[in-house]
């Protein structure tokens, strides 16, 4: 694997003395215990991080120092250089990065889709296909005896049951459009709070970069968990310049981060859908933003529930559509043409049916006045009570099906949204954790190496120290011989 | 590969999250006993449960409306079943008014009891259920026949309900009084018109045209017979019907009990063996434990 930028290069454990001597040797022992030294202080750091999340390990590398003159090959100067390198793979936490914006996408969705899918999941016989069906029967049951008032009473209680199971999921996914909407601007305010803490970061890192300090590695792994952070919640894209400070965008616009300035993301309202929009500098830029928390939220709000609304509006404008026009082609008790069953409803503009689910109420209040029979036909008529009934069946053009087939589309639709929403989750997070796993299997600290590494930087030590005491006892013989 | 801590730690933590969702989602098919806990695990299934249970509140609505046309029909079946009986009874009555032998004192006996029957008639062809005159039309809410003297008027109309009991069959709900009933008052009202004027030859002709008049009632009656047993032929199929859709829905929404207990019992046991291999995870040693 290949290994990355070194971050650090740091410590000189001495200088390089020229001349070989008996003290020279003290030096090149003074040189390798403090080497040594390091490599415990670094192999301590290592082990106390084992469990931080993003932590990439360090290492020190030992390089040998050299005599100073090559050509008379003199043999070397012990442990002149150590340097401590930063087991960091970019590629893979770039990796990670652009894949958790895959799974913070689906995440949201499902999170979202979760809860439609509860609304629509009738077994109990709940909701708008029972309420259809009751609301059909109804007028079945009065095909049997049309001058029954009772069973015209039950028409319009059924026909009131309808509107209101119409109103109330209509509700309740508007409700959770707006619920996703809330989302929107916390999610917003947390992406420029983590921005404004990488540009916090970048500054340190610049600094520390400079002047080749210690914590550059510990500043970068906390950077890199918030870059993981902000990719989880927005698709951005970043690169490094020179000074080691990231610029932040995101993938198709907007700049959040530049050195060590914020450019944070601002809240509007779409004169529209009074809906959240999210500006930067005025502009609009809530298109561009595709993936990530964000992203996903985005698309339900916008895309995925306005879809399951419209289909709602779009059943019960041609049902009331429908059952008016049928009604009117009958007469009633008093054998007077039928008027309204649900009161009529106008498209706001051509082609939308926005708010006829919303809006759906029940006009007839008589029920005397249902027009259970054929033109000119007597109370005892059934004739179009049987018409009303077989609207049931019948495909609607406005629907391209029938009602109960429409309404089994938009149930499937839900279920498969929600279907395909989980298994995206479940493959993103596989393959970050997949991602996460390789990272670690470079990054991450294994105790048992760390052991390994203690025993041999101690051994190290022991040695070196054994060699000082040795020069010692030669420099004591040789100080007596010359007769001190 | 470099195995490290937190790389043992989070494929232990992944494997029993993955365990613990299935746990919950084996819990809840148990309790709830349907397969599909929620809808994304079979949108399809989702989406024609949906219309099963259309169909199935079809079949239930078709079942109530055997029930009612079968009321219907049954009462008009015995009015007319009556009726018939009771022109037997004229027949009888006009026939013997054919004889040379009577007088008019006698033919006003006969001609008074065919008066009598003719009222029964009346009544019957004036038959009233739960509100509704069955031999109306669509007139049901007011008595169809009315007599004036020995004139007997059709105030009803020719509509005739039909209902749907099935998909594909529909089942006529009554017969017009005026194709079934009237042409025997009218031939009555001859044969009682020809008695009092002690015609013989007219009294003879009356009786005939009685006799044809029978034919659109016979065919009446027997078309409430046949309809009858349609109604009755329905029901069966609709109990056949209702009982196979139940097996298919429960097909597609039930969750098979013991294989949901038999999958509880494994996945638990998976969750205790990723358990103790976790323990060993999260007691392992490492070099740290041997030195000292």
């Amino acid at each position: 694997m290949e290994v990355s930028v070194r971050d650090f290069a740091a410590h000189r454990a001495g200088e390089l003395i020229a001349m070989s001597s008996i003290f020279s040797g003290l030096s090149i022992a003074q040189r390798s215990l403090s080497a040594q030294q390091l490599g415990l202080e670094i192999t301590q750091r290592n082990v106390a991080n084992a469990n931080t999340p993003g932590y990439s390990k360090l290492r020190v590398n030992f390089e040998p120092a050299i005599a100073s003159d090559v050509v008379t090959a003199q043999p070397g100067m012990g442990v002149a250089e150590a340097t401590i390198e930063s087991f960091r793979n970019n590629f893979i936490d770039f990796r990670i990065s652009q894949e958790l914006q895959g799974q913070g996408e689906q995440q949201a969705a499902f999170d979202a889709l979760q809860q439609v899918e509860a609304l629509f999941n009738d077994p109990d016989g709940q909701g708008i296909q029972s309420a259809m069906s009751d609301f059909f029967a109804s007028f079945s049951a009065l095909a049997n005896t049309p001058e029954s008032l009772s069973l015209r009473q039950q028409v319009i209680q059924r026909a009131t049951a309808l509107t209101e199971v119409f109103h109330q999921l209509y509700n309740r996914v508007k409700e959770l459009q707006l619920q996703q909407d809330r989302i929107v601007s916390d999610t917003v305010q947390d992406i420029n709070s983590i921005s404004a803490d990488v540009a916090r970061l970048n500054a340190e890192i610049a600094v520390a970069h400079g002047t080749q300090a210690n914590d550059e590695s510990a500043l970068r792994d906390e950077r890199q968990r918030l870059l993981s952070k902000l990719s989880e919640l927005m698709d951005i894209s970043y690169y490094e310049d020179s000074r080691g400070m990231v610029t932040v965008a995101a993938k198709q616009g907007p700049v959040l981060v530049v050195g060590d300035i914020t450019k944070p993301l601002e809240l509007g309202t779409s004169p529209v859908t009074g809906l959240n929009t999210i500006t930067q500098g005025g502009t609009d830029v809530t298109t561009f933003i595709q993936s990530g928390k964000l992203g996903g939220v985005l698309k339900v709000r916008d895309t995925i529930l306005p879809e399951y609304l419209n289909s709602l509006d779009d059943l019960a404008a041609g049902l009331i559509q429908r059952v008016n026009a049928q009604h009117a082609l009958g007469v009633d008790l008093n054998g007077v043409a039928g008027g309204n069953i649900f009161v009529p409803f106008v498209q706001p503009v051509p082609g939308s049916n926005t708010g006829a689910a919303r809006g759906m109420a029940v006009s007839i209040t008589d029920p005397e006045t249902i027009a259970a029979a054929g033109p000119a036909a007597g109370p005892g008529s059934n004739a179009n009570a049987n018409l009303l009934a077989g609207i049931q069946n019948e495909t609607f053009a406005s629907l391209g099906t029938t009602p109960g087939q429409f309404y089994a589309n938009l149930v499937y639709r839900i279920g498969s949204d929600g279907a395909s929403a989980h298994d995206s989750l479940q493959t993103k997070q596989n393959l970050v954790q997949q991602l996460e796993n390789q990272r670690d299997a470079f990054s991450g600290v294994n105790l048992d190496e760390e052991a390994v590494n203690i025993i041999r930087y101690q051994k190290a030590y022991q040695a070196s120290a054994r060699f000082v005491t040795v020069i010692d006892n030669l420099t004591s013989d040789l100080l007596r011989i010359l007769g001190g | 590969m470099n195995v490290t801590t937190s790389t043992m730690y989070r494929s232990f933590l992944s494997n029993l999250n993955s365990l613990d969702e299935q746990l919950v989602t084996v819990n809840q098919q148990i309790s709830t006993g349907k397969k599909n806990v929620y809808l994304r695990d079979s949108p399809a299934s989702g989406a024609e449960s949906v219309l099963l249970r259309e169909e199935s509140a079809e079949i239930d609505q078709y079942k109530a409306s055997t029930d009612s046309s079968g009321f219907y029909l049954q009462a008009a079946d015995s009015a007319l079943n009556s009726i018939q009986n009771l022109i037997a009874g004229i027949q009888t009555r006009g026939i013997e008014a054919t004889s040379a032998t009577l007088d008019a004192t006698n033919r006003d006996a006969i001609a008074k009891d065919i008066r009598s029957l003719r009222d029964q008639m009346l009544s019957l062809a004036n038959t009233e259920v739960q509100g509704r005159y069955v031999f109306a039309g669509s007139r049901i809410l007011a008595p169809p026949f009315s007599m004036v003297g020995d004139a007997v008027s059709y105030l009803g109309d020719t509509q005739l309900n039909q209902i749907k009991v099935s998909d594909d069959l529909t089942v006529q709900q009554n017969v017009a009084g005026s194709t079934a009933l009237s042409p025997v008052f009218d031939a009555i009202q001859s044969l009682l018109s020809e008695i009092d004027a002690g015609d013989q030859a007219g009294i003879v002709d009356a009786l005939a045209q009685l006799t044809s008049s029978l034919d659109p009632l016979n065919v009446a009656r027997g078309e409430v017979g046949a309809q009858l047993g349609k109604v009755a032929n329905v029901k069966s199929e609709l109990d056949t019907e209702a009982v196979n859709l139940h097996a298919y829905q429960s097909r597609i929404e039930d969750v098979n009990a013991a294989e949901a207990a038999v999958r509880l019992g494994q996945v638990q046991t998976a969750v205790k063996a990723t358990m103790s291999a976790g323990q060993s995870i999260l007691q392992q040693q490492n070099l740290f434990d041997f030195l000292v």
